[in-house]
């Protein structure tokens, strides 16, 4: 009675170890088809009924050198179960050849007469018993004995009258099934025309309990289904082929991917709930240190802070392309930055307002700023997400998730050198020397937020406080390299050979900054220094200085004792053999004093 | 708790429960109306106080201030007004609120606050 429990319809597949059931191949016959590979058909037995099975070509050479052949004894360690058209098919995943007696045990019938549409709802006695009655008939070989059988029951449990395929059990060797799956990404339409010619297509993700599968449109497909299919709606899906997922950019979990065209049928289905909205493999934020960059992580947590979106050049595409940083951290402890593209980039502070807990499905990890997220495209982003981990993630972080130590994946430089420092993420003046910063072995500089006063500009500087840069604002200069004055008052660069009437001055000079904790020497740089002193430009300046040195001591005098969130870069600089550590101004924010009143009380409360 | 130059930072509620009995207090809030000889103030918690104009004092609707005062039982008002400073428009009322009840009355931190 082998053969009715391996093809029975609540035995999923392979994973009982203790289910190794011992049958006898009546026959090994090749499948003939279009695809390159050459498989093999065998007819299994237990003696009472028999079965339709297939070998894995891993074991074709098996079959070819004769240890599997007609009247061979298995043992079945692993074998997979598929329906097509009704028949059970047993694919045989791992086995081991026992002995050959050399003739049939028994008198087998097919079991499929006895049991055809094996659909999951049918409990599991009553086709093997028509069966097993069938059997003790004292009919020889297969035909006769079938054409009197039983009716056949065609019991279904779904509301299609197909067997419905699950998606993990879906393999090349069937061309025909149904699965029943909810959309839960749907791509946009892409055009696409060369040399073969021109078309469109569009592509989804299917999910079903198990596992999920990406399917791409073609054509008059796209035309027909469309705006038919809705994300987070149940559809069955047949008429579909099946090809090896291209892994780079198919980020699902099932290894095949789906191609469906005009003639493939897509009906609605009633969304009973047994598909969940969306299956995640959360990680912890603060073991993300431990994932490759380039690898693809589910996250959950909080967006404690999203920055301002700012745009850039892609130098792949050159395009124009948004973006903006969402600062996410989980009841893990850790914290890590995570940047959100194109338009959703544009209006992201008003979407990941007030501290959403949200889900990044397939977020790529890079080794950016340390460890970094690139969210997804799509719906794989998803603000309170409904499922039992949000909650528990929201509730966290009522519960003081928020005050909590925090690892922070990102460091400050690497999370976009205007990024304005959060509170928690200050630290003193004091800082500098007492941590050792500036001194990594591998010469990488430190960098340390903190909020300050400046206490005294050297605007006197040999020089004044600035230099003179190239004219050229476009690349390699940008309007920033040294250039140097030559005896007739031409500028000219080292860098682009370029030489100008004039130049464009920008400002290098130093100063102190001082808080509660110690006094730092810093330098500030034109575009820093620019915000210092009130958006006055540095050629202005210049100018005030031969003309008005009054006006030009003034714009000083108003910068110093002015208060600042400052983030420093702290770094070791070689002169000849002599080293000293270095702080500059990286980035500087004006000083919102309401809110910092209130991260205050907030920390003095949580003390 | 009060001397030389030190006031207590009341709210309404304060004043209900009895804190500032007999001294010179100073209560935060935004000037609401006024009828020449009184003003009414609401208060950082939300409530509303009526003010003898007692000195020389700038109405503005809106405006928030610091109302330096005292208690005074008569005449339909609830306090006296000395001086009102213009606390500027960008204020964060309930952040001060928060401070003066959570934290300076709080009795946790007597030994900054109040002096010996």
């Amino acid at each position: 009675n082998a053969v009715p429990q391996m093809v029975a319809p609540d035995t999923d597949s392979n994973h009982n170890p203790s289910f190794s059931p011992t049958v006898q191949v009546l026959r090994v016959l090749p499948v003939t088809s279009n695809q390159a590979a050459k498989r093999y058909r065998v007819i299994l037995s237990d003696g009472t009924q028999h079965c339709q099975g297939m070998l894995t070509t891993q074991n074709n050479h098996l079959v070819e050198s004769g240890e599997v052949s007609s009247h061979v004894f298995l043992k079945v360690n692993d074998f997979m179960k598929n329906v097509v058209q009704g028949k059970t098919i047993i694919i045989l995943l791992g086995f081991e050849v026992l002995n050959n007696p050399g003739h049939t045990i028994g008198t087998p019938t097919s079991i499929d007469s006895a049991t055809a549409a094996s659909a999951p709802a049918i409990p599991k006695t009553e086709p093997v018993r028509s069966g097993m009655g069938m059997s003790s008939n004292p009919y020889g070989g297969g035909g006769h004995a079938q054409a009197s059988s039983a009716p056949i029951m065609r019991t279904t449990g779904s509301s299609s009258s197909k067997p419905i395929t699950p998606i993990a059990s879906l393999n090349m060797y069937q061309n025909r099934w149904t699965i029943k799956a909810r959309v839960t990404n749907k791509g946009d339409i892409k055009h696409w025309s060369n040399a073969k010619g021109e078309g469109q297509l569009f592509s989804v993700e299917l999910l079903d309990s198990g596992m999920d599968i990406r399917a791409t449109f073609f054509k008059e497909a796209v035309d027909k289904f469309f705006t038919m299919l809705e994300v987070d709606k149940v559809y069955c899906f047949s008429g579909g082929r099946l090809k090896a997922a291209n892994m780079q950019y198919n980020t699902c979990k099932s290894s095949f991917e789906i191609t469906f065209d005009q003639n493939s049928e897509i009906t609605l289905e009633n969304d009973s709930g047994e598909i969940s909205q969306q299956t995640y493999d959360l990680k912890p934020i603060s073991e993300l240190d431990a994932v490759e960059p380039g690898a693809y992580v589910d996250v959950l947590g909080v967006v404690k802070h999203v920055s301002e979106p700012a745009t850039i050049v892609s130098k792949k595409t050159g395009k124009e392309l948004s973006k903006c940083e969402l600062t996410v951290g989980d009841d893990s402890g850790g914290e890590v930055s995570c940047t959100i593209w194109g338009d959703r980039a544009m209006n992201a502070q008003q979407e990941f307002a007030d501290t959403p807990v949200v889900a990044f499905r397939r977020a790529r990890v890079s080794d950016y700023g340390g460890r970094s997220l690139s969210a997804s495209g799509g719906n794989a982003t998803v603000v309170n997400p409904r499922m039992p981990e949000a909650d528990r993630m929201r509730s966290w972080w009522q519960a003081g998730g928020s005050q909590g130590a925090v690892k922070k994946l990102s460091t400050g430089g690497g999370g976009g050198a205007n990024r304005f420092p959060e509170f928690d993420q200050r630290k003193s003046i004091a800082a500098i020397k007492g941590e050792g910063m500036g001194h990594n072995s591998d010469s990488k500089p430190d960098y340390v937020s903190f909020k300050a006063t400046v206490s005294f500009i050297k605007s006197d500087r040999e020089g004044g406080a600035w230099y003179p840069a190239c004219f050229n604002p476009n690349d390699p200069c940008k309007n920033r390299c040294k250039v140097n004055q030559s005896t007739n008052g031409m500028w000219h660069c080292e860098r682009c050979n370029q030489t100008n009437a004039e130049c464009v001055y920008r400002y290098i000079f130093s100063a102190t900054i001082s808080d509660g904790s110690a006094t730092s020497w810093v330098s500030f740089f034109d575009d820093q220094a620019r915000v210092l002193l009130d958006g006055v430009d540095a050629n202005d300046l210049q100018k005030a200085y031969d003309e008005d040195n009054e006006t030009y001591l003034g714009h000083f005098a108003k910068a110093q004792f002015t208060d600042w969130v400052f983030t420093c870069k702290v770094k070791q600089e070689f002169h000849q053999d002599e080293s000293r550590v270095k702080t500059s101004i990286q980035s500087i924010h004006p000083v919102d004093y309401a809110k910092e009143g209130r991260s205050m009380l907030n920390a003095i409360l949580a003390m | 708790m009060s001397g030389e130059g030190v006031f207590p930072r009341l709210n309404a509620t304060m004043l209900e429960n009895g804190m500032g009995e007999g001294m010179i207090l100073s209560i935060c809030g935004a000037f609401e109306s006024t009828d020449g000889q009184s003003f009414t103030l609401r208060t950082s918690d939300g409530k509303t106080l009526r003010y003898a104009i007692s000195g020389d004092i700038e109405f503005e609707q809106g405006k928030i201030v610091e109302v330096m005062g005292a208690k005074n039982a008569d005449n339909g008002v609830q306090l006296d007004a000395f001086v009102a400073r213009d606390l500027g428009q960008d204020f964060d009322l309930d952040l001060y609120n928060d401070l003066i009840t959570k934290v300076i009355s709080s009795g946790r931190y007597n030994d900054i606050f109040i002096p010996k």
